[in-house]
């Protein structure tokens, strides 16, 4: 078993990368931690490949970096790097539980965070999670930038808006609004170097918040990065956080209100992380409790497109997205109340 | 395909363990294969090669990494360290020692990586916790240990930190006081070769000029070959040999002798896919493996069989031609002792159940892997990964047609086998014949994927079984019939079968029993031996069926097993002789450490507890083959004679002129399960010697006496009875110089902490080594030798009664507590317990190692390892990440214990605990998951998502008010006649055709 004839390219600049991209078109790939993409060329799942542009000489790829509203993530930054970081603690602990459900301590020392997302593998646990939390891709051809959101940037399996000649450089995500908790929950068929059979990630972000009533909540671009945008195809963004606010203001008097706003998006149950419209809908507005949660599971398992495969069968992983989704939505809830 | 550009090597310059090293590397080569193939830094080693098992892990600037994904061209200006690396000015590093120390090291293939973790963890972290621990190592598998020692050693690390010998073991105990170095918990002799790095196992070596050798597989599961060209593989730049079934012996091989099915390559008919094609030798392996894509194979396809059921309908393909294998039955059983139907008239509750076993593979973390050369005398050298090295070189000879003197079998550091390693390879035969072609050295080495379809795992059963018991729970009857799924050669599966019948009588009383086996081939890899030979299954089955008849009648589990349990000195119904048998003791403890009254049928929902009893032989009764060692076309057929023809065993021990050194010779397969250290210890104590002067040759089998090998759990009941022999043979040489020198008679003197002493008067006495030195001076060299044959006369005169034999059994209980998430099905295990009776202990540390491993090795085959395949035979998950092995994570919290037992043939009282331990598992796993969910599962592996589909039905039942169909069947209205046991005896010769005998 061996990496085919490959030659190794080490730019410094990301237009150097996007060029030898360009060069060499449809037999090269970019090389991060290379966790997937060595073994999928080792086992010949990809053919055809004689050049890997590596990342690594490339500035500024390596850090978290804290922007006003944001978290940005560069490609070169290891899950393990990732989970240390102060600044992805504080505000993800939810990113952090689902790199510690990921793979093994060994190989988070070298995979990615942006590979993670880049791969496009059905079953990413990452891809769930940044799809609740609001996360962008962003994308470079060495000229210029443009960001979208990771529910576009993924498009199948292992296939993604990333442009022929662009790289994914980035990865954003916003800065969650006060009473927001997010949570992942994934079932693997053993507790290490496992992928998921069905993975679910939920967002739920409380009205009546510190600020006091939905405002504060609603000032927040809880679907985009610091005003850049998606690429469209969530018009309805504006509007959830609008009814969110509104009916925040008939929740409880203490400050406990409804659910003004909720993402839940699942993973290795279609060939793309799937969002869960129907059931976040179905939450919007409502006191939270078992009974709801139940409900929006129940919706939420028909969003699922699972197919049977060695892990688990189509009707196991239905069953496996309504407990999951139920779960994620009570930790989630648990932590948008700071418990 | 293109050849290999010779321009695409560049200089790298790389920093590892603090040297700088200047290598030529082309790009795509992996840090892993520049360590191990052009520095030489063998320590790292490669396990799976896709960065699931962690064997290859390094440290790359302090952080452990899969050195397999990482490529070495984009290593430049980083700092690599190695496991040769962690010592430090010669030291072992405080990790390295607990390891060493703490029992955390069986066959020493995961070791490195896993030191190479632990050390990264304690940099960072100093005072890791449990949890910390398991999710630091969580890339490192292991297939011995049970990852038990493993977590105690880098939890305690710290007490190794002062010099070598501070420290005690922790968590081991059992110490044995009636000996000196018996019955210790010593570390392992090749401890600190294996945490080093330094121990070299089989892919480790490299010789000048030196070839390196793959096979090609079939891609069809069946079929014949019309045509193979190879030319374009030959024109490939670096080839240098390729093969086929025309270029190899028209002898067939395997393991039994009335089944030799194999040919090195197929001369015309593939029956599965991955059957052995062609071989290629090339200068290195990456260019051998662009060879294979070359060789062009056309098939003529045949319908496929993948499954008993279909194999053996009429009209079904046949794979194998000859009569004797009508419907595709490769070996059938029909065994009946006492009369079943009066057993079941008998009974007050008759419950019959069918069940499912999985097949599952032994997956060493070492790869198999050959090197082969012949020397200047035209003699095979044949370097191997094995557990059998006699059968590897009664194979050859079997196969090339000369006398087993011309070849010398080489076993070197064996990273594990479980059964996986207990016949000779494509990879011997291939290399011996590509070696001979090339008159250059060849070595061949399995990828993960290459064992899988190799195969020779476990047979997946299908079993349907029909236990009679009174009401009081005494066993009045038991029918089974067993279809085993066999895949496409025999391997070791005539011995198989019969296992599956003739080990269930062993554990408990069984007056009448009746047991039908049916081998079946099918179009998929050979099944074989592994860890419990055929019994784990039926085992399993048998102990679910016993806890769900206990449940139905009303009687504790554990006083159901104590009802029938076997005693001692007992013939069983099928003939087989039980010397000591402490099963009772191990049930009582199991059930007292366990808190088992307060806690079976008094668990919540989701909790459970269960129980399983096992136990296997001490070692074979026969060989495989009979009559003598020689090439086995030189024998004339001779009839069965129920003795053994030659030793089992034999040992030769060596005082050196000093007297200051003992070496022991014994062809025993160390493959991790510590043979040499469990042989050391007895030389030593029979010798009245320090352990510290004995160092054990075991590797050669040019310089050690025959040993047939570490399978059937034979090695320290054979192997030790045959050392023993040896050691006491020396005493017997030096007892009389001494009397000379002490004026006294050689009969009132012993041998101990090395001296020659008076017994009751140990002030009189003289040093063994000046013994010793005196002997040598007057009489020549100081050799002892010493030999085991099973007692005559072992088993029943039926056909295959062999099988099952042995001069002991082991026995052992455990139980398993557990929870499942009554919601995904997801089984979170929390505690076993475990006892058992393995005669003496010659080390308690490695018993309890045994025992760890194989609980985690068997919960494994009972919750999550499956080879599953498609629809043409295909295997769907060879390789590691997707046929599951228990990691660290998932390991529970084991307590060991060994009841007190004495075998009185084994060596100071030893029998076997490899096998036994593995036997219990399934059974507890399976009950404690029917405990605390309420349903049963049949077949393995028991999935979270079988579970949860048997909830669902369950509660679909109820809430439709359908009552399940009581499953047993009250023999009610008929007297009850007191019942009283008849002497259990197997029926009497009906027919005596042997099993291994020509007719």
């Amino acid at each position: 078993m061996h990496i085919p004839d490959i030659r190794l390219h080490e730019p410094r600049t990301i237009a150097e990368a996007c060029e030898l991209l360009n060069r060499y078109c449809d037999i090269s790939k970019v090389l991060a931690g290379g966790t997937d993409l060595l073994v999928d060329l080792k086992q010949g799942r990809i053919t055809g490949i004689e050049h890997l542009v590596s990342l690594r000489n490339i500035d500024g790829l390596e850090s978290v970096e804290e922007t006003g509203e944001a978290i940005r993530v560069g490609a070169l930054v290891t899950l393990n790097q990732a989970s240390g970081n102060e600044t992805i603690r504080k505000f993800f602990p939810a990113m952090i539980d689902t790199i510690g459900s990921m793979a093994a301590y060994t190989i988070r020392n070298v995979a990615t965070v942006v590979g993670n997302i880049a791969g496009a593998v059905p079953s990413s646990d990452l891809a769930p999670f940044f799809v609740v939390a609001g996360g962008e891709a962003e994308l470079s051809n060495g000229e210029s930038q443009r960001r979208m959101k990771v529910e576009d940037y993924i498009l199948g399996p292992r296939e993604t808006a990333c442009g022929e000649y662009e790289i994914l450089t980035h990865l954003l995500i916003p800065k969650p609004p006060p009473r927001t908790g997010i949570s992942y929950q994934k079932f693997m068929l053993r507790e290490a170097n496992a992928l998921a059979v069905a993975g679910v990630a939920a967002r739920l972000t409380l009205a009546g918040s510190i600020g006091g009533g939905g405002g504060a909540g609603g000032g927040r671009d809880v679907g985009g990065v610091g005003g850049t945008g998606g690429t469209g195809g969530d018009g309805g963004t504006g509007d959830k956080r609008g009814t969110g606010g509104d009916r925040s203001t008939r929740g409880t008097g203490d400050g406990e209100g409804g659910i003004m706003d909720s993402c839940i998006a699942m993973t290795a149950v279609a060939p793309r992380p799937v969002i869960a419209r129907e059931a976040c809908a179905f939450l919007e507005g409502k006191e939270p409790s078992k009974e709801v949660f139940r409900e929006a599971a129940a919706i939420a398992r028909e969003s699922a497109r699972p197919i049977t495969d060695i892990r688990g069968t189509k009707e196991y992983r239905f069953d496996l997205i309504e407990v999951l989704t139920e779960r994620t939505l009570e930790e989630a809830l648990s932590r948008a109340r700071g418990e | 395909m293109k050849s290999l550009d010779e321009s695409r090597y560049g200089n790298i310059t790389l920093s590892v363990n603090g040297r700088i090293y200047n290598v030529s590397v082309r790009d795509n080569e992996t840090l892993l294969d520049v360590l191990r193939d052009k520095l030489r830094l063998t320590g790292t080693k490669k396990g799976c090669d896709l960065g699931v098992c962690g064997a290859c892990t390094v440290l790359v600037d302090g952080e452990p990494m899969n050195s397999c994904l990482l490529l070495a061209s984009m290593m430049q200006g980083r700092e690599i360290t190695t496991i040769e690396g962690i010592a430090e000015d010669g030291r072992l590093h405080p990790v390295q020692r607990a390891f060493v120390r703490e029992g955390a090291i069986q066959c020493g293939f995961c070791t490195p990586g896993m030191i190479v973790s632990a050390k990264a963890l304690i940099d960072r972290n100093p005072d890791p916790s449990d949890e910390e621990i398991k999710d630091a190592l969580s890339g490192n598998l292991c297939r011995c240990t049970g990852y038990t020692g493993i977590i105690r050693a880098v939890k305690n690390w710290k007490k190794y930190v002062k010099a070598e010998g501070a420290g005690k073991n922790t968590g081991v105990q059992d110490d044995v006081k009636r000996y000196e170095t018996v019955g210790r918990s010593v570390p392992r002799v090749d401890a600190v070769n294996k945490v080093t790095g330094k121990a070299m196992y089989t892919a480790d070596y490299h010789f000048q000029n030196m070839l390196h050798g793959r096979i090609l597989g079939s891609t069809v599961p069946h079929g014949k070959i019309k045509r193979i060209d190879t030319s374009k593989a030959e024109a490939l730049p670096g080839v240098v040999c390729v093969i086929t079934g025309k270029d190899v012996p028209d002898v067939k091989y395997g393991v039994s002798p009335a089944r030799y099915d194999e040919h090195v390559l197929a001369k015309d008919t593939v029956r599965y896919i991955g059957d052995e094609v062609a071989a290629v030798a090339a200068v290195d392996e990456e260019t051998a493996d662009r060879a294979l894509g070359l060789i062009d194979v056309a098939y003529e396809e045949l319908p496929a069989v993948f499954t008993p059921k279909e194999a053996i309908k009429e009209g079904a393909v046949r794979i194998h031609e000859g009569k004797r294998f009508r419907n595709n039955i490769n070996t059938s059983v029909d065994h009946h002792f006492g009369d079943v139907e009066r057993g079941f008239e008998e009974a007050d509750y008759i419950r019959e159940e069918t069940f499912v076993g999985n097949h599952t593979y032994q997956n060493p973390m070492e790869p198999h892997a050959a090197i082969a050369y012949w020397d200047q005398h035209d003699r095979l050298n044949l370097y191997t990964a094995t557990q059998v090295p006699h059968y590897v070189h009664y194979m050859l000879a079997h196969v090339f047609k000369i006398p087993l003197g011309r070849i010398k079998v080489i076993r070197p550091t064996v990273g594990g086998g479980f059964g996986g390693k207990a016949e000779t390879t494509p990879l011997d035969l291939c290399a011996a014949i590509l070696s001979r072609i090339t008159g250059r050295p060849v070595k061949m080495v399995y990828t993960r994927k290459d064992m899988f379809h190799h195969g020779r795992g476990r047979h997946k059963q299908h079993m349907k079984f029909r236990l009679g018991v009174k009401k009081d729970g005494t066993i009045t009857a038991f029918d089974s019939t067993i279809h085993l799924d066999g895949g496409a050669y025999t391997s070791f599966g005539v011995v198989t079968a019969y296992y599956a019948g003739s080990m269930i009588p062993t554990l408990y009383h069984i007056p009448n029993y009746r047991y039908r086996g049916y081998r079946v081939y099918t179009n998929k890899p050979a099944c074989g031996a592994f860890r419990g030979h055929g019994v784990p299954q039926p085992r399993f089955a048998f102990e679910c069926l016993l806890n769900m008849v206990a449940d139905e009648i009303g009687i504790d589990p554990i006083a159901i097993r104590m009802k029938n349990a076997m005693d001692r000195n007992t013939r069983t119904c099928n003939d087989l002789d039980i010397r000591s048998c402490e099963f009772k003791a191990t049930l009582e403890e199991v059930r007292k450490k366990s808190g088992w009254k307060k806690k079976y049928g008094k668990l919540p929902s989701g909790k459970g507890i269960g129980i399983g009893a096992g136990g296997f032989v001490s070692g074979a009764g026969y060989a495989i083959y009979r009559g003598e060692v020689r090439m086995s076309h030189e024998k004339t057929p001779k009839t069965f004679v129920k003795k053994a023809v030659f030793p089992h065993g034999n040992a030769m021990v060596k005082v050196l002129e000093d007297g200051m050194a003992v070496v022991l010779f014994i062809g025993a397969a160390e493959i991790g399960q510590g043979a040499e250290t469990v042989l050391s210890q007895m030389c030593a104590e029979a010798l009245g010697i320090p352990l510290e002067r004995v160092y054990i040759r075991a590797e050669d089998t040019d310089i050690s006496p025959v040993d047939l090998g570490a399978y059937s759990s034979r090695v320290t009941l054979m192997g030790g009875n045959a050392v023993v022999m040896a050691s006491r043979a020396v005493v017997k040489k030096l007892l009389p110089i001494a009397a000379e020198t002490l004026q006294c008679k050689p009969s009132e003197l012993i041998a101990k902490d090395g001296k020659i002493l008076r017994e009751g008067d140990p002030g009189k006495n003289l040093d063994w080594a000046e013994a010793a030195r005196i002997y040598f001076n007057e009489k020549g060299p100081l050799v002892g030798t010493g030999f085991y044959k099973p007692p005559a006369g072992l088993g029943g005169d039926y056909k295959g009664a062999a099988v099952g034999t042995s001069p002991a059994y082991s026995f052992g209980s455990s139980v398993c507590e557990l929870s499942v998430d009554l919601e995904t099905g997801k089984i979170s295990l929390e505690r076993f317990t475990d006892y058992h009776d393995c005669g003496t202990p010659i080390n308690p540390m490695a018993v309890h190692g045994q025992v760890e491993g194989a609980i985690v090795m068997g919960v494994g085959e009972t919750v999550m390892e499956d080879v599953v395949y498609d629809e043409r035979g295909g295997i769907v998950n060879p390789n590691l990440h997707e046929y599951l092995l228990m990691t660290i994570k998932d390991t529970p919290e084991i307590f060991s214990g060994i009841v007190d037992s004495y075998e009185p043939e084994g060596p100071f009282g030893a029998k076997e605990i490899g096998e036994g331990s593995t036997l219990p598992v399934l059974g507890a796993v399976a009950h404690a998951i029917a405990n605390a969910t309420g349903v049963w599962i049949r077949e393995l592996p028991i999935t979270p998502e079988k579970i949860l589909k048997a909830l669902k039905e369950k509660e679909r039942m109820r809430r439709g008010g359908i009552q399940e169909k009581p499953r047993g069947l009250w023999q009610e209205g008929k007297p009850s006649p007191p019942y009283k046991r008849k002497p259990a005896r197997g029926k009497k010769a009906v027919d005596p055709k042997k099993l291994f005998g020509k007719k």
